[in-house]
């Protein structure tokens, strides 16, 4: 192991440890010292709403499925990664969302033995968790040639390959003569030999799945947002924007990684989706701005809905003024579009859009989130635009875990393309 | 015959989460409250009674009723015990006691992931502290701004008419306590006081717009308020 990648792993380390620092005093603390709301103390969703949303709108899950499943074979050779992205967003994301429940312990327990069908929310975890069980299972058949290769190595990585592959589960069916059921003997066959086109025959219907379960959840965050309770979100168009948004963060997403990951490992193949992302990127990116533009002249204009168009002038005029025009908009639309538009397909110009993009993303959540309550304050007060320190703490955490998941993945896991062709 | 059975098992997913589906009775009930906004004088009493009938702590600015203050076109809130209104040298304005609103159409109920909110047969609204998860949905919800987070419980709280009170025949804390009279809580059937109230007087809810068809009536109250 080098010296950099030790470095790395106790940094994301110590920040993991600042996370669950922040999580503890979070949950140990009285509520965050923010501005009241009403008869409460402090606006209800915050930091770690914004950073679940950030999490889950990343769409690799919908833009790996449609490759999959539209044959895009620029798009073949970053599949891996955009399931293993997906995965480990979403899982953090409801990791996230878990930490700022106020009774933790009893997220799971109350979703399973007691849910209200009625409510936007409960659908919202519901179609997190299926298209976390889908990408996985997609995952497996799409790893399942190159772990069983892999389990023919010895050490860790061999192990991992026996396991994750499941062929000790074939092996021991194939062993032992207590099994006489045929269809045992045929699962066992299976699972011992590698045998790509009838993986992909199984993974392609599970791709349309996890793609329609990607939209549906998508959208349907999108719907927990624009219920009429707050006049900045109240709007029919957001869970479309949503999806949007999600192939926005995606696609920029899978540049960062296909650019970062070639580079460390040397080599090229997955330079070859760069076009295409890059054109799917800055496609999304107008048909945002346009709905941005749309929806802050239509939510804001005056005389309709006066809270709306208070919170709309709070973020354009306001406190978060600096935000939108310059975070979001500047850097993470406009000077992206530019050089997606301009600068060709060089590399480098392709990497500083995704990753502005990136930024401009995670503005927009908090400014979404924190912004879009402001209607609800106590009129007088002044703006919650406070991130807590815990909070923060937790969310750097987060995002640390995510990273060491990918490398760990990436350390561990046949990525390389040459495995996938 | 091994994928088409493993692609009916995969499709079956969505459907195994066993959902309990209490009764949620949402337009029953029989019981309201009636404000009338000339008699409050803004003495707080009534925050003071409801915190430590239903141990609210008392320093924070939490409460399951609360008081806005309209001095001289200014809103000053009052939801501790500590009473701003005291020093107010405002020459005009008046007060407007809040609470939760009971709804029938409530938006806390319809949003609750875990149905930890629900309507007893009088059509309060109620919390049911051992299933909330403290999501928050229902504070973000709420039109009114009546719910709020229970430091110490780490679950959502709100006024519950003093649920544990009517149910024995007494008067809600905030009721019993207000020197005026301005709060006024009963049956709504005819005949009866609140019924009376509401037949002879200048009647209205907050927020009509947002179709939640409130419990808690207002009289004497400035439409042209924003509240």
């Amino acid at each position: 192991m080098r010296l950099t990648e030790i470095a790395f792993i106790l940094a994301m380390l110590a920040l993991i440890s600042l996370g669950i620092f922040g999580a503890y005093q979070m949950h140990f603390q009285t509520i965050m010292p923010v501005e009241p709301f009403e008869s409460a103390l402090g606006i209800p969703w915050r930091t770690l709403v914004a950073l679940y949303v950030f999490l889950v709108l990343i769409g690799t899950a919908a833009i790996a499925s449609a490759a999959e499943i539209l044959h895009i074979r620029q798009l073949e050779v970053i599949v891996k990664d955009a399931i293993v992205i997906a995965v480990i967003s979403i899982a953090v994301g409801l990791l996230t969302i878990a930490v700022d429940l106020e009774r933790i312990e009893r997220g799971a327990y109350a979703l399973l033995g007691h849910a209200n069908p009625t409510s936007v929310m409960y659908w919202m975890i519901m179609f997190y968790v299926l298209e976390v069980v889908f990408l996985v299972i997609e995952g497996w058949f799409y790893f399942r040639a190159d772990l069983l290769a892999q389990s023919k190595q010895r050490g860790f990585k061999g192990f991992l390959g026996k396991l994750l592959s499941l062929k000790f589960i074939g092996d021991f069916l194939l062993k032992i003569e207590i099994v006489e059921s045929q269809r045992l003997r045929r699962l066992g066959k299976f699972l011992v030999n590698p045998n790509r086109e009838l993986d992909m025959s199984f993974a392609m219907p599970i791709g349309v799945v996890a793609l329609i379960t990607a939209i549906l959840a998508y959208s349907n965050l999108g719907a927990l947002f624009s219920a009429p309770y707050i006049p900045l979100w109240h709007d029919a168009t957001t869970p479309i924007y949503f999806i949007i948004s999600a192939i926005i963060g995606g696609s920029a997403v899978l540049i960062l990684s296909a650019v970062i990951t070639s580079s460390l490992k040397g080599s090229s193949e997955k330079i070859l989706a760069l076009p295409v992302l890059k054109n799917l990127l800055a496609f999304t990116l107008i048909i945002a701005i346009l709905f941005n533009a749309w929806k802050f002249i239509i939510v804001g204009y005056p005389g309709v809905n006066q809270p709306a168009s208070e919170a709309v002038r709070n973020i354009l005029f306001g406190s978060y003024a600096f935000n939108f025009w310059i975070l979001e908009l500047t850097v993470g639309m406009l000077i992206p579009l530019f050089l997606l538009l301009f600068a060709g397909n060089r590399i480098k110009a392709i990497f500083i859009s995704a990753l502005f993009v990136i930024i401009g993303l995670f503005v927009f959540r908090i400014d979404f989130i924190f912004g879009g309550q402001v209607g609800k304050n106590i009129s007088g007060i002044s703006i919650p635009t406070q991130v807590h320190p815990f909070e923060a703490m937790f969310a750097i955490g987060a995002l640390a875990l995510a990273l060491l998941a990918y490398y760990l993945v990436y350390k561990f896991l046949p990525m390389e393309v040459e495995h996938a062709s | 015959m091994l994928r088409r059975e493993f692609l009916k098992t995969l499709l079956a997913i969505p459907f195994i989460p066993a959902i309990s589906m209490p009764a949620n009775s949402r337009n029953a009930g029989s019981v309201a409250m009636v404000i009338d906004v000339e008699k409050c004088i803004g003495c707080g009493k009534c925050v003071i009674a409801c915190k430590t009938e239903n141990h609210v702590p008392m320093e924070l600015p939490i409460s399951r009723t609360w008081i806005e203050g309209y001095l001289d076109g200014r809103k000053i809130v009052m939801n501790t015990n500590e009473n701003p209104f005291l020093n107010s040298k405002a020459k005009n304005g008046f007060y407007v006691p809040k609470l939760c609103n009971h709804c029938a159409n409530a938006p806390c109920v319809n949003v609750c992931p875990v149905y930890a909110r629900f309507h007893t047969k009088e059509g309060i609204v109620l919390v049911d502290k051992e299933t909330c998860i403290g999501c928050k949905y229902c504070i973000t919800a709420c039109p009114y701004g009546a719910t709020f987070v229970n430091p110490e419980e780490k679950v959502t709280d709100k006024c519950t008419f003093c649920y544990h009170r009517i149910t024995k025949g007494l008067k809600p804390a905030c009721v019993l306590v207000c020197p005026t009279g301005a709060r006024k809580f009963g049956e709504l059937k005819e005949g009866s006081e609140i019924y009376e109230l509401l037949k002879n007087s200048r009647v209205r809810v907050l927020k009509p717009e947002a179709g939640t068809l409130p419990r808690v009536f207002y009289i004497n109250l400035d439409a042209v308020v924003d509240l």
